[in-house]
């Protein structure tokens, strides 16, 4: 569908439910754009079975949207998904993954790569709500090229069984990346691992991880910052305790090869303040009320 | 018979969960539509009397009550007690880093936010205390109490770090939104000028978590303290009971 309002990539279970392109962006599934554009192959990390595939041009004047859901029982996607920005454009792209129904024995396994040419600039939502009984895993890579930038948020609203999620974020020449990994656990084995890898001379960047440790949940974070050229990066890895069956292991790590970088670190792990608890509760919330405002708060960077 | 008192706390002991003795039988009646003044030097207990008054679970009380429009209130929740009408500015209030303030006074008020007393127009979508200079501070503070509509709302230390101009703005908005509106008001204080602004009922003096003298003439208390300290209001004539 040409000339559309907006560009979508909408997928359901196994089936593309709907794709809606602009002339700016050519949105397809996977496999189609593995068949039609052979320059895809190199983008791509393995041969796709399903996923999307979305290809900006020229600036569009809208935000990009994909949607994959799993509305069966026993449903395992495996998607593989490639995003390429030319050059000297500005996107802004929502992804939703989740459930819109309770679903049973699940699976979304992702891989995505991102790429993003000279002086492009993406910001990303990626939002991530799922039902108890699922396995989780997306897996993405992006390659910033001179000058780009990447704001990018991964964000779950409810957690499934099993949450592991890798990024890692190449950064070229002058390459800036912000990237929020912000996650709400309840009965959940989560284990994450991003990377940030400043390779080129001036790039920089900055990661930041909030994690809620609520009921039976296992959080096991690993977060890198590495620099290879003179650039500047943070990592700043926090988590709140909420539970008395919860645990958490956060590590960070800096790596520095050359000496004019400059790369720091914070992490923390602490309980809900009772200060601020009573304070809100001597405003007539609820203790309950109370502490998911807190957490809300904490969530929000 | 209904009792005339709003407020009537009698021989009340507390202590803080690490068994720290904060009250020893404080009695205090406050009735509606009053205004009425605690003072006391720095540490004397006034503003854990102030939390105990609203449930602050840091603290037990040991012996005594405190009843509340006819209600006992031991062993109740804080947001029980707002329920009942009951609302205290804070002195020293937390920092709710990520939580706007319009976002809580929207939840505090029940709907969309509405500064109508034009208290704090720019903090809106700033943090909850974060960053906020201590006017501002005690100015979002009253704006919620305000919020709550209480029958009594206890100001701690509602003047103190305020420049002149700051506190006769918050002081016109006590007078004509809480005590214009008859809602009983607990002024604490350790300085006092606020007492000049605002004229109390009934003032009452705390030392070492014990109140040691009442008097309706908060002057003659004033001029004592200032004179004498609060050590001869050990052995004032007005002594209480």
């Amino acid at each position: 569908m040409k000339n559309a309002k907006n560009a979508h990539f909408w997928q359901v279970d196994h089936k593309v439910k709907r794709i809606a392109e602009v002339k700016q962006v050519e949105v397809l599934s996977s496999p189609s754009a593995w068949e039609k554009y052979i320059w895809s192959r190199k983008y791509f990390r393995r041969k796709p079975e399903e996923g999307y595939f979305v290809w900006v041009r020229q600036q569009p004047n809208i935000p990009l949207q994909t949607c994959v859901n799993i509305v069966a029982k026993n449903i395992k996607q495996i998607m593989t998904n490639l995003l390429v920005v030319e050059e000297g454009l500005k996107i802004e792209l929502e992804g939703f993954c989740g459930n819109v129904a309770a679903c049973f024995n699940g699976a979304h396994l992702a891989q995505g790569s991102i790429y993003i040419k000279r002086n492009s600039s993406v910001t990303y939502r990626h939002i991530h709500s799922w039902e108890p009984d699922n396995i989780i895993e997306p897996n993405y890579e992006f390659l910033l090229e001179e000058n780009a930038q990447l704001d990018y948020v991964y964000k779950t609203t409810h957690t499934p069984r099993i949450l592991k999620v890798k990024n890692k974020i190449t950064c070229l020449k002058g390459a800036k990346v912000s990237i929020k990994i912000l996650v709400d656990c309840k009965n959940t084995e989560f284990f994450t691992e991003d990377a940030i890898v400043l390779k080129g001379k001036g790039s920089s960047g900055i990661s930041r991880l909030r994690f809620i440790a609520g009921e039976n949940s296992n959080i096991k974070a690993h977060s890198l910052i590495f620099a290879k050229s003179a650039s500047m990066g943070h990592l700043d890895c926090q988590s709140l305790i909420t539970a008395d069956s919860a645990k958490v292991s956060l590590v960070p790590e800096v790596l520095c090869e050359e000496k004019e970088a400059q790369v720091t670190h914070e992490a923390s792990i602490g309980k809900v303040s009772e200060e601020q608890l009573n304070y809100l509760r001597m405003r007539g919330l609820t203790e309950e009320q109370a502490l998911n405002l807190i957490i809300s708060g904490f969530l929000r960077i | 018979m209904k009792s005339k008192h709003l407020l009537k706390i009698t021989n009340l002991h507390a202590s803080t969960y690490e068994d720290k003795k904060i009250l020893h039988g404080v009695g205090m009646a406050i009735e509606k539509g009053k205004v009425y003044a605690l003072l006391g030097p720095n540490g004397s207990g006034k503003s854990s009397l102030a939390h105990i008054i609203l449930g602050d679970p840091k603290y037990e009380i040991t012996k005594g009550k405190i009843v509340f429009g006819g209600k006992v209130l031991n062993g109740t929740h804080p947001e029980e007690r707002v329920k009942l009408g009951l609302a205290l500015a804070f002195q020293h209030p937390p920092v709710l880093k990520g939580v706007p303030l319009e976002v809580l006074l929207k939840i505090i008020s029940g709907s969309e936010v509405e500064d109508k007393f034009k208290i704090a127009p720019k903090l809106l979508s700033r943090d909850v205390n974060l960053d906020y200079s201590g006017g501002e501070k005690k100015l979002t503070e009253l704006l919620q109490i305000l919020l709550l509509k209480p029958k009594l709302a206890i100001l701690d230390e509602l003047d103190s770090g305020l420049d002149i101009r700051n506190l006769k703005k918050l002081v016109d908005i006590v007078k004509k939104e809480l005590i214009g509106k008859k809602t009983s008001v607990l002024i604490i204080t350790h300085s006092g000028k606020i007492l000049e602004l605002l004229k109390p009922d009934m003032t009452s003096v705390m030392v070492d978590g014990k109140i040691i003298c009442r008097n309706k003439d908060y002057k003659g208390i004033l001029k004592t303290i200032s004179k004498y300290g609060y050590e001869k209001c050990k052995k004032c004539p007005f002594l209480a009971s």
